[in-house]
């Protein structure tokens, strides 16, 4: 199992903060070996500040000293941080002040806000630094919840040239995400991923890199809002810059891609084929079950290898940190998709077969037809139960109806063109008068 | 006249003039002077008159009247130089009595005269703008004049042409200058002009008399200085005017001699190395061997190596001397310094050997020249406190002084650079058929040594920074260039190798034009080994085919040859969608040799000297050839894959899309033919077994692709023949069950499946595959039948009214786009889209279709408006009808 799962070609993208909660969910899971992950997880606590989650990987009595010593140390910081922050957050939370941040733009650069606060109540720039390190030191020690407000300070008030405001950023959305305050992170999300498309960086590797990050991020957002999936595939799929980031550094988005578009009905016809391109490109960099599920429903058409595949899918779902809530739609939909794809195929199916290939037994799986036409209204599907079998009478497109289609936009497209064709003309006459009386 | 004279007239003539410019300028000197001359003309001649021949005295009156004329034609008065000529070809007739009298040949002096006088007049002539400026009269008589001397010079032809030939003798060169300048009584001002002319004279006169002449430079420079009497150098040319015929033949024998002695040592020289061939009447650079000093050593070099590239100068004494010079520098122990500098300018006098010729350089020449550059590597290799740079200027070069870090200016980048060019010239002027190229493929396997020990070198000397980008990225690519073609059966560690190389360039900055052949040459080596996916991913992630029309013919060759390598890559692997458009880009243009410099065009109506010249340059070498039969085969393979299951289909569609021009222009070839013969070479083959396609017999298919013929001329052309023969088998049951089912879908109702495993010899899985594509994309208007394991047709055939509609529909269809596409043109990726965007490139299904442009623009539109466009609103329209399937679906 351990070779579709995707944590450790998750984790250099995401922060160390983001990967422990991957590392507890998939320690259960017994994929990897207990006592390594056990180590890995306890190496990783390690790096930050929060020293009593490590002190927790030890039996009591055989805690390391330095541990102890550096937890004495974070607390002895902490106050002495906390100590130099404390006027500027008094600044900060005065009623007018707030009142102000939550009326700043963001287009104003902040720069109103500073002045106003630099004038009225005597805010140093040394202090937005000491607010930041503070913000970061919380972060550090586990306190999302005070990190996430600091910085919501922070990022209100510092200039937006200045170099730790993508930080500031990056933190806010990690602290959202941690506090699984996933409507504020939404919103963080859209913020950052605004600052990144304004390409302040020095070159294509940097942007591609920031992008990256902020794919994997959201991953966390869009699989715990309601309707995630749609913006997940907005932007994963429909978005180009972000298309390419996926498929020249971490093509393994895919799956998530693969399953949102599975599942969502709203997106699906759109992004399908957009989706099948996408894999067939990437097949030989990238493939695991689910992406395999599609190739061989709409690249190969092979419903036994994509029966099977859906079966792997099931254990692969179960397994994955995002995914694991999402495995019966999945399933579902997945079938869904299989059976419109026999139905377009053929004129007339078994049960026994359609049972078989949809990995239901055939009383299941006729009530599940029964309930598939009625709620999705497949057009001509009936069953034969006397025979036992499904059988659709799809009509082929008349001559007639390929002519109506044929010609159906045309007296559109000659509109638009006879528009465009206007504006055009209007255009060039008021250059021309531009030049004219220039 | 002669036409060597001719010849030899216009190609100095720019010189000349500017000899005759100069005559103004000293037009108050000479005058000063030729009063003086009639003084000591005067105080000469009183002894004289005493004994007199009449033979002297004939010449004298010649010889006085010479002079005037001369007079005459420093201040350009040629009206004065008419009269003179006259009366000087009066005299003539009066002294030819005489001399018929005494038995005497037509005197040198007078000959040179005429010679001099007709070069003067040409070169008058010639000059139209000081010719403008002569007044009426004088112009009048310049034109006279030049018609009269030609008139007369017609009689002394061969006397003529015999001086031009050798009016030097061996050994008697100096003196004729002197003697030259005597009769001009010391008239310093005019040695220059009739220096220059002889000079002239002596460089189309043949390179044997120039040895000499060098010689006699320097003895010039020496001498200048030292005054004839007038008297004493008339006497001394008097000895000689007497047997001035056989003379010059006896001096032509001794030419001859010469000759042969130079050529059987500098056959001897190539055997050992070069020594110093001693030709007669050359001095030893140094007479006293044991006084050299560094000083002198310097002066002299510095001397030797002024007279390098002048049009007088023999190359092959010029490198004798050179080489002497470093003989020298290595007995008399000069230092490294010297060495590196000597051997630096006895490489490039190498290259300038051959350069008047503009064939290839010779071969064993090129040899030479490469075991000189190698040993300059050694020597520098051996002492590294050398340090040949292009950044050092001639004022901070330093080879001689041991207290300052040697440094001299020169790149070696460049001469190893240079020695791949001539070889490549080697192997273009080379018949590729001869055992002889394969003797000349060995320096090839030499020069990759050298260029190994130059990148060694290079990187070596990373750090000191003594090579500038443009250097290391000529090394490394060279290295790349003489290996990217050859296939190694360890192909893994060559794309280490390839791999390495190519990132060196990568990373080096501002040598664009490197990188993008770097690229190339590493994706071409990818598809050599088939590693489709690399060389594909490249490819796309390099921009390459949006930039590549702007970069110059060398690369552009390179690129198609690239496409065409990856297409075969390609169709290796079984992609035959892939490798058709790879290839078609080449194939579809009847230009493929063209394209790929594998062979100059027979028609060249359109094309000057000069871009045929060039074309020629560009050829590919023999070894490094890609077949192109064999392109071509591949290529009709893949078009019969695609295109007759695409026939079938659009059986009914008025204006039916070609994938490819050349194939369908064959098949319809073949369908003219009255009488269809048995397939004789591959293309026939192709076609006939596309024949057999259409009518769904797969079997007669693969036999006419795969036979005895086809093996000999095609698959054993691969590597791994067997799973590409395969592979092709099984695309053709695959295709041909494709196009049966299209093609019989009227005749049937209901098909079995069993049967159609049966008749194709498919597996069952596969032929239900291929027949729920067909039916997903709307090729095939059938559904399956699951219980009876049956296809059931639903296509009917159309009406023509239909035909006719459905044909009208697609036009109007047709006509909008094109309205649309006028009134906004947005072609389907335009070159080069911005950073970042590269992934546009792989949009479309195709890898190099829409926005692939053939090199040439002509072909190219055509190409676009037909293909382009087309393929775009196909897509387009396939959408429409998913959508709609799709609604009815849900």
């Amino acid at each position: 199992m351990a070779e579709y799962d995707l944590t450790h070609r998750l984790m250099p993208f995401l922060d160390i903060h983001l990967v422990i909660p991957l590392l507890e969910f998939i320690e259960p899971r017994k994929i990897y070996d207990e006592s390594s992950l056990a180590e890995m997880q306890r190496q990783v606590v390690l790096k930050t500040n929060m020293i009593d989650s490590a002190i927790e990987t030890y039996p009591e009595d055989n805690v390391p000293n330095e541990l102890l010593q550096r937890r004495d140390d974070v607390l002895r910081e902490r106050d002495q941080l906390k100590d130099e922050c404390d006027p500027v957050i008094a600044i900060l939370e005065l009623e007018d002040v707030k009142e102000m941040m939550e009326s700043a733009r963001d287009r104003e650069g902040n720069s109103k806000l500073l002045e106003y606060i630099e004038r009225e109540y005597n805010f140093k720039p040394e202090m937005l630094e000491i607010l930041y390190r503070y913000a970061k030191f919380q972060y550090e020690c586990g306190n999302y919840a005070a990190a996430s407000i600091c910085l919501y300070y922070y990022r209100n008030v510092v200039p937006q040239g200045d170099p730790n405001y993508l930080n500031a950023l990056y933190g806010k959305l990690a602290s959202e995400i941690l506090c699984q305050e996933f409507a504020h992170a939404k919103d963080d999300l859209i913020r950052l991923r605004a600052y990144i498309d304004s390409d302040p960086f020095d070159g294509e590797l940097e942007l591609l890199q920031h992008r990256s990050w902020l794919l994997h991020w959201s991953l966390f957002i869009f699989f715990n809002l309601a309707k995630g999936r749609d913006d997940l595939i907005d932007l994963f799929l429909n978005q180009q810059a972000y298309l390419n980031t996926i498929q020249i550094l971490c093509p393994h988005l895919l799956r998530y891609v693969s399953v949102s578009v599975v599942i969502s009905k709203a997106k699906q016809k759109n992004s399908l084929k957009e989706l099948m391109r996408v894999i067939d490109v990437e097949r030989k960099n990238y493939s695991d079950p689910v992406t395999e599920f599609l190739s061989c429903l709409y690249l190969d058409y092979d419903f036994d290898a994509a029966q099977q595949k859906l079966r792997e899918c099931e254990e692969v779902l179960a397994n994955d940190f995002f995914l694991t809530a999402l495995l019966d739609e999945f399933r579902e939909n997945a079938r869904l998709l299989i059976f419109e794809m026999f139905c377009r195929i053929h004129q007339c199916i078994g049960l026994d077969m359609l049972a078989n290939r949809l990995n239901m037994d055939k009383v299941e799986a006729e009530r599940w037809i029964v309930d598939l036409i009625r709620n999705y209204h497949i057009e001509g599907a009936k069953i034969d139960s006397q025979l036992g079998q499904v059988i659709m009478s799809a009509k082929p497109i008349s001559i007639h109806e390929q002519i109506m289609e044929n010609t159906k936009r045309l007296t559109f497209r000659a509109q638009q063109a006879a528009l465009q064709l206007e504006k055009l003309k209007l255009d060039k006459k008021g250059s021309t008068n531009y030049a004219a009386t220039s | 006249m002669s036409k060597f004279f001719k010849g030899g007239q216009s190609s100095s003539e720019s010189s000349d003039s500017e000899s005759s410019d100069d005559v103004p300028v000293n037009r108050q000197p000479a005058k000063g002077k030729a009063d003086f001359n009639f003084l000591s003309e005067s105080e000469d001649e009183s002894p004289k008159r005493i004994v007199r021949a009449s033979k002297d005295k004939v010449y004298d009156e010649l010889k006085e009247n010479i002079k005037t004329s001369r007079n005459a034609e420093k201040i350009k008065d040629f009206t004065k130089l008419l009269t003179v000529f006259e009366s000087i070809a009066k005299s003539y007739d009066k002294a030819k009595t005489v001399m018929n009298r005494e038995g005497l040949t037509i005197p040198r002096f007078y000959i040179r005269y005429l010679v001099e006088l007709e070069d003067f007049i040409n070169a008058a002539w010639e000059d139209k703008d000081a010719r403008q400026s002569l007044s009426k009269v004088n112009a009048k008589s310049l034109s006279a004049i030049r018609q009269k001397i030609r008139k007369y010079n017609r009689d002394f032809d061969t006397e003529i042409s015999a001086y031009r030939e050798g009016p030097d003798p061996i050994g008697y060169v100096s003196d004729v200058e002197k003697e030259g300048r005597g009769s001009e009584d010391g008239k310093d001002d005019v040695t220059p002009v009739t220096d220059a002319r002889k000079q002239k004279f002596d460089v189309s006169s043949g390179d044997d008399s120039e040895d000499n002449d060098w010689s006699s430079d320097t003895d010039d420079s020496s001498e200048s200085d030292i005054d004839f009497e007038g008297k004493q150098m008339e006497d001394l040319r008097q000895y000689f005017l007497k047997t001035t015929k056989s003379d010059s033949k006896q001096g032509k024998k001794i030419k001859d001699r010469v000759k042969h002695t130079v050529e059987k040592q500098r056959q001897e020289s190539d055997d050992e190395g070069w020594n110093i061939v001693q030709v007669m009447g050359e001095k030893p650079l140094f007479p006293n061997k044991n006084d050299i000093t560094i000083e002198s050593y310097l002066k002299k070099f510095n001397e030797v190596n002024m007279i390098r590239g002048r049009k007088s100068t023999n190359s092959r004494a010029h490198l004798r001397y050179l080489q002497e010079c470093y003989d020298i520098a290595v007995e008399k122990n000069f230092g490294p310094g010297v060495l590196v500098k000597v051997r630096l300018t006895i490489i490039s006098a190498l290259f300038e050997m051959d350069t008047k010729t503009n064939a290839a350089m010779d071969y064993n020449a090129w040899n030479k020249t490469r075991e000189a550059v190698t040993t300059l590597f050694d020597l520098l290799i051996e002492h590294p406190q050398v340090i040949v740079s292009v950044q050092t200027n001639d004022e901070e070069e330093n080879f001689h002084q041991e207290d300052k870090p040697f440094r001299i200016n020169g790149s070696l980048a460049l001469l190893i650079k240079r020695l791949d060019d001539e070889l490549i010239k080697i192997f273009q002027h080379a018949d590729c058929h001869s055992t002889d190229y394969i003797e000349k493929l060995k320096g090839e396997r030499e020069l990759c040594i050298l260029i190994e020990k130059a990148q060694a070198f290079v990187d070596s000397h990373l750090k000191n920074n003594i090579f500038d980008n443009t250097e290391i990225a000529t090394i490394y690519l060279l290295r790349i260039e003489h290996l990217y073609y050859k296939y190694s059966l360890n192909e893994h560690e060559t794309e280490q190798l390839m791999d390495t190389l190519c990132k060196k360039i990568y990373a080096l900055k501002n040598v664009m034009q490197f990188r993008q052949r770097a690229m190339l040459c590493q994706i071409y080596n990818h598809a050599l080994h088939d590693r489709w996916h690399k060389a594909k991913d490249l490819l796309l992630m390099s921009h390459l085919q949006a930039i590549v029309d702007h970069s110059d013919a060398a690369t552009q060759v390179l690129y198609n040859r690239t496409i065409c390598q990856l297409g075969l890559c390609a169709f290796r692997h079984g992609m035959i969608r892939e490798a058709h458009q790879g290839l078609s880009e080449i194939q579809n243009t009847q230009r493929a040799k063209e394209f790929l410099a594998q062979g100059v065009p027979p028609r060249q109506v359109d094309k000057t000297q000069e871009q045929e010249a060039k074309e020629r340059s560009l050829q590919v070498p023999y070894h490094m050839h890609i077949n192109l039969e064999l392109l071509e085969c591949v290529y009709l393979i893949c078009s019969m894959l695609l295109e007759i299951p695409n026939i079938a289909c659009h059986e009914y569609d008025a204006r039916r899309r070609l994938l490819s021009r050349s194939f369908h222009y064959q098949l319809k070839m073949s369908e003219k033919s009255p009488l269809i013969g048995p397939p004789e070479n591959t293309r026939e083959h192709v076609v006939a077994a596309s024949r057999a396609m259409l009518k769904g017999d797969w079997k007669k298919c693969r036999d006419y692709i795969i036979n005895d013929k086809m093996n000999a001329k095609v698959w054993n052309l691969f590597r791994n023949s067997p799973q590409v023969k395969e592979m092709v088998v099984k695309r053709i049951q695959e295709e041909s069950l494709r196009t049966y089912l299209l093609m019989y879908s009227t005749v049937y109702i209901t098909v079995s499946l069993d049967v159609l495993c049966e008749s194709f010899e498919l597996p069952k899985q596969r032929v239900y595959s291929i027949i729920s594509k067909m039916i997903i994309q709307e090729e095939l208007s059938a559904t399956l039948d699951e219980p009876t394991n049956c296809l059931i047709m639903h296509r009917i055939e159309p009406t023509r009214l239909q035909i006719a509609a459905l044909s009208l529909t697609d036009k109007l269809g047709q006509l909008t786009e094109n309205n649309e596409q006028i009134i906004e043109p947005r072609g389907t990726g335009r070159g080069y889209a911005g950073a970042g965007n590269w992934y546009v490139q792989r949009r479309g299904d195709d890898r190099t279709g829409g926005d692939e442009k053939p090199r040439q623009r002509g072909f190219h539109q055509t190409d676009r408006r037909g293909g382009g466009g087309g393929r775009k609103w196909n897509t387009n329209n396939k959408n429409t009808y998913k959508h709609q399937h799709q609604h009815q679906m849900a």
